[in-house]
């Protein structure tokens, strides 16, 4: 039982970082239709930054800051200047022009901050709670990372359903046209959605860093599985992004836990195709079909 | 293409009214807010309505789609306070006309001005803060988001003053009822009263209805036109109300603009063209 508990909680924390990173691809899915396959890269490049200003004496939460800020900057350059003068032409253009700012950002990384793996702090204890005597698999920094990603749903699920921001950005990603004949202002909300989601990986980058190591490639295999997990919850909804997150995590868990390590991967595209054969559309898929 | 009850242009009786271009005044930059006189000098055919300064303007206007020309040196106004129906077949370029004004298509050549301040570089978002309301064929109407969202975004600030929502629930009761209800689970009445409330939430000067007949029971279309000559009887609101619908249109239109392969073939009084058995016959069927 107590092993149960464990896989749980370790999965419900890597899968709150799966999570964290389908949460940015949600974000940008919803508004350009594009799949950001530079968002690990992006992630990377914001980790970085954070990792220069720890590596100086700077407090982790500064850097934290920072990351985020560099995020929003980063994801709204990238829409206004890469994503908007391929906006009209064929979707994959938009892909191809993610890829190219990947291969970019792991470059400049390179030449910035060099080739080799630096270690990044956490920002709680790692050592797993003991409650009644029992050691158990989950640190105080596994409570700061899951509740984080919470925090982040959260404010993005407030942010679209409470607020006339949001109202305007889900018109926007819905029904462009009709939204620019209201006078919504679309580019800039798409923008804007960059931006946030570049944000929210920056986030996520911060959170995966003490384990996986900051480096110019580091954070690929990650997007891989937040791409899994986005598309397990439906791609359309933050909240369907956190829990194909946590499903996943917990799937991967379990499977390392009970059968064997080496499958991981084998048991993350099992989960996605099984979840894709029973609900095509996602697990959280609010509609099935588009009318045009 | 070969509808013989709707001959080609140059091959029809002379429309009532010479087309609606004043030699003088015409070419120039349309500023013309401030000398409206200029404009309404040749109207014969309305004797009894006062000369009201022209609110759209459009001047010798060509527009298409890539090399496809739709629209071919268009000039014709529809003034202020009053509903202007702008009636043709299929493919006479009505909804071209529309898109082109409200920015969605850049002319070729040619103006656009709304009360003296041309539309024809300004981006669509603009347009629309001009004081355009467009409400696009198939209703515009966001599926995915409720009656009430769908409301929200036609006010130019988002406010937490329901008293406009209010009025157009009681404009239209039925939404009231289903205020929380996604737009998808509307009937095709139900979303363009929806489309129609929610452009007019954003108090336009300008209302531009592309077909709210389309696909309409008569008796769901009879109301819907109830409602625009209420409107603007109540609120001198300006229309310009696209249709294939000729019959309905006319029941409401004071003006009435037919297009004809993408040109003006007639310009005038509704009431006028309506009684015509000749240019009613020739352009419209019936």
């Amino acid at each position: 039982m107590t092993h149960f508990l464990d896989l749980t909680l370790t999965g419900v924390t890597d899968g709150a970082v799966y999570a964290a990173v389908a949460l940015a691809l949600v974000l940008i899915w919803r508004s350009t239709r594009v799949v950001n396959f530079a968002q690990g890269g992006m992630a990377m490049a914001t980790t970085f930054v954070a990792w220069d200003l720890v590596h100086h004496g700077h407090s982790y939460w500064l850097a934290a800051l920072a990351a985020i800020g560099v995020g929003l900057v980063l994801g709204a350059a990238a829409e206004r200047l890469l994503i908007r003068p391929v906006e009209r032409a064929a979707p994959l253009n938009a892909v191809i022009v993610a890829l190219g700012l990947l291969v970019l950002l792991q470059a400049g990384a390179g030449m910035i901050w060099g080739g080799q793996l630096r270690s990044y702090p956490s920002a709680f204890g790692i050592k797993g709670f003991k409650p009644f005597g029992h050691q158990l698999l989950f640190s105080p920094d596994d409570l700061f990372m899951v509740a984080s990603v919470a925090a982040v749903m959260l404010l993005l699920v407030l942010l679209f359903r409470f607020t006339p921001l949001g109202l305007r950005m889900r018109a926007a990603a819905f029904a462009p046209e009709v939204s620019r004949l209201l006078g919504i202002r679309v580019g800039r909300l798409l923008t804007l959605g960059w931006a946030l989601a570049a944000a929210v990986g920056a986030v996520a980058g911060i959170l995966i860093a003490p384990t996986t190591f900051v480096g110019p490639s580091q954070f690929d295999p990650i997007l891989v599985s937040g791409f899994t997990a986005a598309v397990i919850g439906g791609l359309d909804s933050p909240v369907g992004a956190v829990a194909g997150g946590i499903t996943l995590g917990c799937a991967l868990s379990y499977v390392a836990g009970y059968v064997s390590t080496d499958i991981g991967a084998f048991a993350a595209f099992a989960v996605l195709i099984t979840v894709l054969m029973l609900r095509p559309n996602g697990l959280f898929a609010g509609h099935a079909e588009r009318r045009v | 293409m070969a509808d013989v009850s709707r001959p080609e242009p140059a091959g029809v009786p002379e429309p009532r009214r010479p087309p609606p271009s004043p030699p003088s005044g015409r070419d120039a930059e349309p500023d013309s807010a401030t000398a409206p006189d200029l404009i309404a000098a040749p109207d014969t055919a309305a004797p009894t309505t006062p000369p009201s300064p022209p609110l759209l303007e459009i001047t010798d206007l060509s527009a298409g789609y890539g090399p496809v020309r739709v629209l071919h040196n268009i000039t014709l106004t529809v003034p202020e306070h009053g509903i202007t129906a702008v009636l043709g077949a299929n493919g006479a370029g009505k909804t071209t006309l529309l898109r082109t004004v409200s920015g969605l298509i850049r002319p070729a050549s040619g103006t656009v001005a709304l009360a003296g301040r041309l539309l024809n570089r300004r981006s669509v978002e603009d347009v629309a803060r001009l004081g355009v309301a467009h409400v696009p064929e198939g209703r515009g109407v966001i599926l995915e988001l409720t009656v009430e969202e769908n409301l929200r975004l036609g006010r130019r600030r988002d406010t937490r003053d329901r008293s406009a929502l209010s009025a157009v629930y009681d404009l239209f009761p039925s939404l009231a009822a289903r205020r929380s209800r996604p737009g998808s689970t509307l009937s095709g009445g139900e979303r363009q009263m929806l489309a129609i409330g929610r452009a007019l939430l954003a108090e336009p000067r300008l209302l531009m209805l592309d077909e709210p007949s389309l696909g309409l029971a008569p008796r769901v279309v009879a109301r819907l036109m109830a409602v625009l000559a209420d409107l603007r009887a109540r609120t001198g609101l300006t229309v310009l109300l696209v249709e294939q619908n000729a019959r309905s249109a006319l029941s409401v239109a004071d003006r009435v603009v037919v297009l004809s392969l993408g040109a003006v073939a007639v310009d005038g009084d509704a009431a006028a063209f309506a009684s015509d058995d000749r240019l009613r016959h020739a352009y419209l069927g019936f």
